[in-house]
């Protein structure tokens, strides 16, 4: 059950005739039955030498309501910042003791928080030491390209130089220290379609059913 | 602690702090039930369910109410009422601590519970008012910690959080429930989520009522000895959902002590639960084994043995969710006399809810207990019993 498995399908053809330089990279990821798999971050690393800028997001912001973290999971670059706005009936004190960030703060009704800057590249668990239930993850990307995947589990990661890259998957549903192989993809011309397969265990977060849970 | 300071002392907070951050939630339901032709434990009688003859058609179930102020992010006060029309008061308390809990940025974190609460080893009761997520009525373990049982003291916890999971130890000392052992032993075990209130007594069985003229009932939460009880519990939740509890309860109760017509009932048991979730199924099953012993005069003794054991497998499929559990339990009584509170039962629940709305769910739980306790025999009855239960629920959330 716990077994991880990644498989991937990277496949690139021209859409024009003329000759691209860089080109969107169609991602679209699911679990082991078949199942979009959303919430995944999807990086992509050059294999070549210097790396390009980042083109992930420098700034995210994450909102709370209803005892929850929207989103799940957001990606930002090494070195960028999360904002945390809270749009909940309650307050909140979010916190991490993750190793790639420490920090805590109360934030009341309608605050926005300070950003926190997130300068080392990992996963960062998100909680709120009120509510339990209420969890978020912020990838941090060295990667220079990154995206997280729709409910429908698919992204697109657009600009993305030809040649020969690596792409990395994460997901909060994949056990610790079982992280899927990098897999290799050829970008050329102006689409790009990657696919992968991730086996995922439990539940990242209560669904409906579960939301009248009492969690203090 | 006295659960009436605990009460006070969360009264007195909510007032100056109910502006800063106050939060009231819970839920009202009324139930269609198609009940056992044997009448209700809770009205003095040998049957195993909570509802009985003369209880069918519409009945009114729970009006449950909890109320949570934030006096600090970290300190927190906590209430959960229930009003009811049958039995008891019609305003009872069910819970009433205050939680100091500081926030932490390394792997471990503490925190202090004091006040009145349930004791936290259930699988099943994780919802507002200590209800149940998979059926309207909780296995016998939980309907049993859910009638005597209850923390009224101080409990400490400490988490240590890894990547892998949380383990988390917790202790606590408590008193006010020095008669909790008395339902188990004279009645049995049984089924029901309707849960003792802090205040207002529970009806003894008329079968064991001993020369008393019923109907006779025992003050649950009362301080007799004046001697604490304790309880550790150890329990690891790993990152993927699912865990293992172990805990060792043991009230330290002085069996040869009593008051005002109440024995203290020295109760201890071990109990250990497993969950797991493997997509949408999750595994639940609980086991319990203890003891519980009085010794109220030189020329009467008495200790029944009781365990019970559950399995529930749940299908959560968002909206619909269903779930089926086996239950099994035992009671085994030796004393001075001959007695005739052995019993032998197992019990099959199926349940099907519906969650429409978020505020609206549905229920539908068939109960069917299939047991054998000679204690009917006093009341004319057969030993053996089977009683079904059929309850289609309707839950309204606040």
């Amino acid at each position: 059950m716990f077994h991880k498995l990644l498989s991937a399908a990277a496949g690139a053809f021209a859409l024009a005739a003329t000759s691209a330089t860089a080109a969107t990279v169609d991602v679209a990821v699911t679990d082991a039955n078949g199942k979009p798999a959303a919430n995944t971050v999807v990086t992509l690393a050059p294999d070549v030498q210097p790396a390009p800028a980042s083109h992930v997001a420098a700034r995210v912001v994450i909102d709370q309501q209803h005892e929850t973290f929207l989103p799940l999971v957001v990606v930002v670059r090494k070195g960028g910042e999360a904002v945390f706005t809270n749009n909940d009936t309650t307050m909140h004190q979010v916190y991490s003791f993750s190793s790639v960030k420490q920090f805590q703060f109360e934030i009341d009704r309608g605050q926005v928080s300070k950003p926190v800057v997130f300068d080392k590249s990992g996963v960062a668990a998100i909680g709120c030491n009120i509510h339990d239930n209420m969890v978020a993850y912020v990838f941090v990307a060295d990667a220079p390209f990154a995206a997280v995947t729709d409910a429908l589990g698919h992204a697109q990661i657009r600009d993305v130089p030809d040649g020969a890259w690596h792409a990395a998957a994460w997901h909060p549903q994949l056990r610790i220290g079982k992280q899927p192989a990098p897999v290799a993809l050829a970008v050329s011309g102006q689409q790009t379609k990657l696919s992968l397969t991730l086996a995922l265990s439990g539940t990242p977060m209560a669904g409906m059913s579960r939301m009248h849970k009492s969690d203090y | 602690m006295k659960a009436r300071f605990a009460l006070a002392a969360w009264v007195a907070l909510a007032g100056p702090a109910a502006a800063a951050d106050f939060q009231f939630e819970g839920y009202g339901d009324v139930r269609l039930v198609a009940p056992p032709s044997t009448e209700s434990y809770l009205d003095g009688e040998l049957g195993k369910l909570r509802y009985g003859s003369g209880d069918d058609n519409f009945q009114l179930g729970d009006l449950v109410g909890q109320g949570r102020v934030l006096i600090t992010p970290e300190l927190m006060a906590t209430a959960t009422a229930r009003a009811e029309d049958d039995y008891g008061p019609a305003l009872n308390l069910l819970e009433a601590y205050i939680r100091y809990r500081p926030v932490s940025t390394n792997e471990w974190r503490w925190s202090v519970k004091v006040g009145a609460f349930f004791p936290p080893m259930s699988l099943e009761n994780e919802q507002v008012g200590w209800t149940s997520f998979w059926t309207i009525t909780p296995s016998a373990i939980n309907s049993w910690v859910g009638e005597e049982l209850r923390i009224i003291g101080a409990e400490g916890t400490l988490e240590w959080r890894r990547e892998s999971g949380t383990l988390t130890l917790a202790g606590a000392v408590f008193g006010d429930n020095d008669p909790a052992g008395v339902m188990i032993a004279d009645r049995g075990w049984t089924f029901d989520d309707r849960y003792t209130g802090l205040f207002g007594p529970q009806r003894l069985p008329d079968a064991s009522a001993f020369g008393a003229t019923p109907p006779v009932y025992a003050h649950l939460f009362t301080e007799i000895d004046h001697r604490p009880g304790w309880y550790l519990d150890l329990s690891w939740e790993p990152a993927d959902i699912g865990g293992f509890e172990v805990m060792r309860y043991d009230n330290d109760a002085d069996p040869r002590d009593t008051q005002g017509g109440q024995i203290a009932w020295h109760t201890r048991f071990w109990d250990v639960g497993f969950e797991k979730q493997l997509g949408k199924l999750t595994l639940l099953s609980q086991g319990m084994s203890g003891a519980t012993t009085i010794e109220p005069s030189p020329f009467f003794h008495q200790t029944t043995d009781f365990r019970s054991a559950y399995a529930l497998a749940g299908y959560d499929m968002d909206e619909w969710w269903a779930a089926a559990r086996v239950d099994v339990f035992q009671t085994r009584t030796t004393a001075s006399f001959p007695s005739d509170l052995d019993e032998d039962g197992h019990a099959f629940t199926l349940s099907l809810s519906w969650l429409p709305k978020k505020w609206l769910r549905f229920t539908a739980e068939l109960l069917s207990v299939d047991d054998t306790r000679q204690e009917r025999l006093v009341e004319g009855d057969p030993a053996h019993a089977v009683e079904t239960q059929l309850q289609f629920l309707t839950r309204v959330y606040f």
